[in-house]
């Protein structure tokens, strides 16, 4: 299983959505840490496993962002991610279910165009 | 020996030498022979220890009742003072710029603050109460939600006009965001309000 931490592998204080909206944004998370690894993990057909837990918050556009736009902008299926994916979240588990929204979102937003 | 026990054992001796008083003055007619019936005097020996034993209990549960309230209450304040902070700022938005991260902490905080307390005082709670305190955390969790929403989700695409923007972690609410977000805040305030009144019924 492969592990990537937010708060370890990228920022303790992630932005919001772009890199014009100030540093750490949810795209620059997804091209440099999420997406490369994602592709990895369903290469050696192995688990991702993101810890969302050590952050100082995680803004809605950030996770939306890093995690629909595996699907909006990087063209991974929403199934693959689904079975790849492994979400962490000790702290606050309404981050889990709010991810999983904004993947059901974009998959669905995806098959309607 | 504390001021209370002093006034207590002042006010016992005192009503002592008041019934002696009012018996020389009063004839109720009956006399004291000088013998008691040692059953009689266990029996009010036990009489008066059972009383006070049972007194001190009931004012020691009651005391602990009043704290664990207060405890709740303060804890229910705590999340009052966080949502009361990000109230402050969004009113002040137009004095002063707010920070996206700084928007986005204070959230997670509250609502971090929210979940802790509220899963502790249900755990504590029973029959009624339960059922009533998990009636207004629900409502508390989706407003919490829409506050989340309306304070950090910033557009995808690039239509105008947008309610909020964000440039250089420097957050801009519109108008109408700003009083989508008041309106919200002062939901989850008279909710909060509510479940003060529930715990205070205890």
């Amino acid at each position: 299983m492969i592990t990537i931490s937010i708060a370890k592998d990228f920022s303790r204080i992630p932005g919001a959505r772009y890199p014009k909206e100030g540093d750490f944004s949810g795209q620059e998370f997804r091209t440099n840490v999420l997406c490369p690894k994602l592709k990895e993990a369903l290469k050696n057909n192995e688990k991702l496993q993101v810890i969302l837990d050590g952050t100082a918050g995680l803004g809605t556009s950030f996770l939306e962002e890093a995690f629909g736009g595996l699907i909006r902008h990087d063209h991974i299926s929403y199934e693959d991610i689904c079975k790849t994916l492994v979400l962490v979240s000790d702290e606050d588990d309404e981050y889990i279910d709010e991810i999983n929204e904004y993947l059901t979102a974009a998959n669905e937003q995806k098959d309607n165009n | 020996m504390n001021k209370r026990t002093i006034i207590e054992i002042v006010v016992g001796v005192l009503l002592f030498i008041g019934g002696f008083l009012v018996k020389s003055w009063i004839e109720v007619g009956f006399k004291f022979n000088g013998e008691v019936n040692i059953l009689d005097a266990i029996t009010l020996i036990v009489t008066i220890i059972l009383g006070i034993y049972i007194a001190k209990i009931l004012e020691k549960e009651v005391q602990d009742k009043r704290i664990e309230k207060d405890m709740y209450l303060a804890k229910i304040g705590e999340i009052e003072n966080f949502i009361q902070e990000i109230e402050k700022l969004i009113n002040n938005l137009h004095a002063s710029s707010i920070s996206y991260k700084q928007i986005v902490n204070m959230e997670h905080r509250c609502r971090r603050k929210r979940n802790s307390i509220f899963q502790y005082i249900m755990g504590k709670a029973n029959g009624k109460m339960r059922k009533q305190l998990s009636e207004y955390d629900n409502k508390l969790k989706t407003d919490f939600k829409d506050l989340r929403q309306m304070l950090t989700q910033t557009s995808a695409c690039d239509e105008e006009p947008k309610d909020v923007i964000v440039e250089n972690d420097v957050v801009k609410y519109s108008s109408n965001r700003t009083s989508e977000i008041l309106s919200t805040i002062d939901s989850v305030e008279n909710e909060l309000l509510e479940v003060r009144v529930i715990i205070n019924n205890l």
